[in-house]
């Protein structure tokens, strides 16, 4: 509390008198950053208990015999660490929680163009993760969190259609956010923010909300249809009744592989500032990497089949959806080597978010390459529904998603809260997670193309070592995860006031205060120049001047 | 297609006061026409299904002519009630757009059943 240096008039300054004033002033705000926090919070909670799941998940797994618990409530815990972690906590977390926070402020604009949509998006999504989470208390669902058919519309005696409202209520706050976004971005640019000048965060929001707003309309049909098929009995998907179990597949993956998208490419956003930023460097290849965005966008509509190599899709349909998912990996390479183009030359300072997006980097490679060796049909037959799968998401999930959302957490951390956080315990935690991650889902890798398959919780003794290793792994992560959540609190008590500018950034956020004041700026900003305007020398002046301990 | 549409201006709505109405304005008369035709659209369904057996029609050419009411429908909903007659391009583009992606879906899942079983699958093997 020694240093309270902060602007007096800010977006979380309240001069409302007393406690319940002070409670409507957050769960009735139309302000994005508040909504943005609110967010934050909701979104970390359902983190911690998909985490919770998972950890459930992986102490099973540690003996080769099912000793902990039934193969019953196994399927429960892993549909339930998939059920909350998808859709409560990836596809909603980086546009909800920095997109929220950032697009206006990025943009030059006071707020979203519907701040009232804005507040609903967020009810939305604390309604429809009450529906999962009492699905989970009153006996939980043991679907998976894909919900395949005949086994979810027939079969399936646990409480899929509670944890199906709920999804697909979540569905429709995603669509509220896409659609503020995509109104928000063609509208209330500040003058001057043509679109060439956007900030590349702001192009992958774009795609993403595109996504979000053609996509999730179908999974919340489909997901209506199984509830009507298992309520009335209407032959949809049960072959017994006149349906067809793998309409299910075609329905549900033309959602879910574009959703793949809607969770990473914000990502791919979050990524293009820090690298910028902490390159000191004008982006390498903008336009590409603006470009690239939208054609993973529309690609991705044109993939889902690789889902459904094995469920009697005609061949001639997987050799094209084979093909066009290679090309998938031509714009997201593009966007690799253009990082990496980026930092070279660049003045590069390993700040806490930057080990964040080196680690994104790496990562994200090792799971788009394997995403690869999955879209061939071929190899997809041997190491269909196995380990090799689930290390292979988890690479794009958590090493993409989640990396690129800590990092850019505690990038925008200090223009959110106003203040610094403990820049040592950043970086270890930032090793610990890389570490960690790499440990619990690279045994997985070769787990998977032994052949062990994904959801069982029995399984032969010699994949024990495997499996006691990403356990290990898990634990190293978890206390990954944790140690952010202490000193990032921390900081809010005693964190050294942040200024306007700690990274010394470009972009229109660093140009107001820190927290922003309620209406983001003053005066409507100008935009005279491109995104990441650094001076061309100013990589070299930095190496010139720099000297140990320099801040940057 | 983004141009004024300045053929109802007799009613009583004050067309073009907020600017987001710029575009063009559509009628409270057209809206009740439209109503008229959806209606009679949706009794026109009902009576194909009645009197198409009694023709001795094709079930093929009865589903036809039940998409065809149902597309027309569709099209009254979407240029009228949801104003994309009188949107701006890029809200016509969007409307566009999310037909081109459920035609993809379409298509592409009638592909897929269209060539189930080419070729066929060997059986079990002996
Ligand atoms: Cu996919």
């Amino acid at each position: 509390m020694a240093t309270t240096a902060l602007p007096q008039s800010t977006y979380l300054h309240d001069d409302t008198p007393g406690l319940w004033a002070w409670i409507k002033s957050w769960l009735f705000t139309v302000d994005h950053k508040r909504i943005a926090i609110l967010y934050l919070l909701s979104i970390n909670f359902f983190f911690l208990l998909g985490g919770l799941a998972a950890t459930v998940v992986r102490i099973e797994l540690v003996t080769p015999q099912g000793d902990l618990m039934s193969s019953d409530v196994y399927n429960r815990a892993f549909t339930l660490h998939g059920v909350i972690m998808v859709f409560f906590f990836l596809i909603p977390v980086i546009p909800s929680v920095l997109g929220n926070f950032l697009v206006p402020l990025m943009i030059g604009a006071r707020d979203l163009a519907f701040p009232r949509i804005n507040l609903l998006s967020w009810y939305l999504y604390m309604f429809g993760g009450i529906f999962a989470l009492s699905a989970a208390v009153l006996g939980g669902v043991d679907t998976g969190w894909t919900f395949y058919t005949p086994f979810s519309s027939t079969y399936s005696n646990s409480n899929v259609i509670l944890t199906i409202a709920g999804a697909f209520i979540m569905g429709f706050s995603s669509i509220a956010t896409g659609l503020n976004f995509i109104v928000t971005i063609h509208k209330m640019r500040a003058p001057g923010m043509t679109w060439f000048r956007l900030p590349l965060f702001i192009w992958s929001h774009y795609a993403t909300s595109l996504i979000i707003v053609l996509a999730t309309p179908v999974v919340g049909i489909t997901l209506l249809l199984v509830a009507i098929e298992r309520i009335w009995g209407v032959g949809i998907f049960d072959p017994a009744l006149g349906g067809d179990p793998v309409l299910f597949q075609h329905l549900f993956w033309f959602y879910s592989h574009p959703a793949v998208y809607i969770m990473i490419l914000p990502g791919f956003g979050v990524i293009s500032e820090l690298i910028a930023t902490f390159s000191r460097k004008r982006i390498f290849g903008y336009e590409f990497i603006a470009f690239s965005s939208m054609a993973i966008a529309i690609l991705g509509f044109l993939v889902w089949g690789h889902h459904m190599f094995v469920s009697s899709q005609s061949v001639y349909a997987s050799l094209i959806f084979s093909f066009i998912t290679m090309l998938v990996a031509i714009p997201s390479a593009i966007k690799v080597f253009n990082w990496t183009a980026t930092l070279y030359k660049g003045s590069i300072s390993y700040r806490t978010p930057m080990l964040y997006a080196l680690g994104f980097i790496g990562l994200f490679v090792i799971g788009g390459l394997t995403g690869i060796f999955l879209g061939v049909v071929a190899v997809d037959i041997h190491v269909t529904d196995t380990y090799f799968v689930v290390a292979h998401f988890h690479y794009v999930m958590v090493g993409g998603t989640i990396m690129a959302y800590l990092g850019g957490l505690h990038y925008w951390w200090p223009k959110m809260t106003g203040r610094m956080y403990n820049e040592v315990w950043g970086g270890i935690s930032a090793l610990i997670v890389f570490v960690g991650f790499n440990m619990t889902f690279f045994p997985q890798f070769v787990l998977g193309y032994l052949g062990m398959p994904r959801r069982y919780h029995v399984y032969p003794e010699e994949f024990q070592i495997l499996h006691v290793l990403s356990t290990a792994g898990a634990s190293i992560l978890a206390i990954g995860f944790i140690i952010p959540i202490i000193y990032l609190m921390g900081s809010l008590i005693a964190g050294k006031p942040a200024g306007d500018n700690p990274w010394d950034a470009t972009g229109l956020e660093w140009q107001t205060s820190s927290p922003p004041p309620t209406h983001n700026f003053h005066e409507t900003p100008i935009v005279t120049t491109e995104a990441y305007a650094y001076p061309p020398e100013a990589a070299e002046l930095d190496a010139r001047s720099w000297r140990p301990g320099s801040p940057l | 297609m983004a141009t004024t549409n300045p053929t109802h201006s007799a009613d009583g709505h004050g067309a073009g006061t907020h600017d987001e109405h710029a575009h063009g304005h559509i009628g409270r008369g057209t809206y009740f026409r439209v109503f008229g035709a959806l209606m009679v659209l949706m009794i026109l369904t009902v009576v194909a299904f009645y009197v198409e057996p009694l023709l001795g029609f094709n079930r093929l050419v009865g589903v036809i002519i039940a998409m065809a009411i149902a597309c027309t429908k569709t099209a009254l909903i979407v240029l009228y009630f949801m104003h994309i007659k009188i949107s701006e391009r890029i809200t016509q583009l969007y409307a566009a757009a999310s037909f081109v992606g459920f035609a993809l879906l379409v298509i592409i899942v009638m592909i897929d059943y269209f060539a189930r079983g080419w070729p066929p699958a060997p059986g079990p093997l002996p």
